[in-house]
This record gives C-alpha cells, structure tokens and sequence, in this order.
C-alpha cells in the first residue's frame, strides 16, 4: 500500500491480555483517524472487539480524543477502563 | 517528569507525605491509606498486581493535586500509588490532605481519591485463590483537566 501509514499500537491492562501482545505494527491509509484504526484493529483482534469503545488512546503520549488525525509513525497506547486505587 | 514521585513499585510511606505537608495553619489533617482486600465480589482474593501507564499516570495525579490546590490555596495534599507486585494488607493508595478544618479535609480527600479512581491510567490484576486471575473491570477513563501538560 503505497499511501499507507505504520502506527505503533501499545496496549495496557487488560487489553494486553485480550490482544495476545504487549505491542502491534499496523498499517492504515493515510488520513486515517484514531476511530478507522481502532475500526480495523476490532477486525483483526476480534477478542479485543467489546473492549475498543470503552478505551482512551494517548498519541504520542498525550490522550486525544477518537477523531485525530494520524501520521506516520505516530505511537498509539490504547488504555482500557482503569481500575486505580 | 519524575513519576516516581507519584508513582513507585516500593512500599509507599507516609511518614515522609507528614513531614513534606507540615503546616501551621493547617488544624485538620486527613489520610487515606487503600490497602489490599482478601475478596473481591464472592472471591477470595490472594495478591494484586498494579500495572501503569507510567508517564500519563503520574501527569495525572500531579494534575489532581495541581487544580486540588487551585482551589483549595490553603491546603496540602499529596498522592501516592503503589504499582506492580502487591500482597494482602498492602497499601496501594495514599491521599494526605491538610486543611484548616476538618470538613474541607474530609471533602477533599474524598473527591482526591475518586478523581484517582477515574482519571489515571492504572489497572488492577487480582490473583484469586481459586479461580484464574483475571483484570477488574474499571471505569472508563476521564482525560484529568491539564493531564496533558503535566
């Protein structure tokens, strides 16, 4: 995919666990927002499908909400619902 | 930013969170300590496991203490959270307020440890005694006003 992007997916807690890995390489196209990644990644991980939509995302270590735009690159840590405390 | 200051993988301390906070105005002093439970809902829990996303964790209690202060110019407060290994009896959370009076302090140290609970980015991992370990379920969270500029 020549127009592609590549984003460093890192996940947290329990979404870890239901991923099966600690980190992921994916590839979306350009222009892609946090929402189309996460929309892809619930098919490619059908296991962390239920949990997507109760996740925050930090990119690039800052929480951003689901509509921002990605680049290539971009670090993206996917934080399920806390349990601090 | 030194998340250890907020965060550490060692047994936490109050007697140093007393001694930082010290003040004379001060005529109310609250602490909150969360220790490890034996049970969880029906199940008998034997250990937790803390895990954080590190840097977002801490710029989120420096970020609730920071508008706690905001608000309350005359009063301490220091947060504290445990993460990684914890055994029964544990303490996981330390929430120290000093306030002029005792209604504020209460108040504060309260809405201090809900904020905790529902705007930093740490999940809970209970190891039980006769079920496979599994994450609690949380609360989704919510963004600490300014956690991004911690």
């Amino acid at each position: 995919m020549s127009d592609g992007i590549t984003i460093q997916l890192t996940f947290y807690g329990p979404a870890a666990a239901l991923a099966g890995e600690r980190t992921l390489t994916v590839e979306v196209a350009s222009g892609a927002t946090v929402e189309v990644l996460l929309e892809a990644l619930a098919m490619q991980r059908p296991a962390l499908a239920p949990l997507l939509p109760r996740c925050a995302t930090a990119l690039n270590g800052s929480l951003v909400p689901a509509g921002s735009l990605l680049a290539n690159g971009d670090r993206l840590d996917l934080l399920p619902p806390v349990s601090g405390g | 930013m030194e998340s250890e200051r907020w965060l550490t993988d060692q047994p936490l301390l109050l007697e140093p969170l007393l001694a930082e906070t010290e003040e004379a105005s001060c005529g109310a002093l609250v602490v909150f300590a969360g220790t490890v439970r034996d049970h969880q809902g029906g199940a008998a829990v034997t250990a937790l496991t803390y895990e954080s996303h590190e840097t977002l964790a801490a710029a989120a209690i420096a970020a609730i203490e920071a508008r706690t202060l905001a608000a309350h110019p005359n009063l301490r407060i220091r947060i504290r959270h445990r993460t990684g290994a914890l055994a029964l009896g544990d303490t996981a959370v330390l929430v120290v307020v000093r306030a002029p009076h005792r209604r504020e302090a209460f108040a504060v140290a309260e809405a201090a440890l809900e904020a905790v609970k529902a705007e930093v980015p740490i999940w809970k991992f209970e190891h039980y005694q006769e079920a496979a370990s599994s994450w609690l379920d949380g609360t989704p969270l919510t963004p600490a006003p300014g956690a991004n500029d911690a």
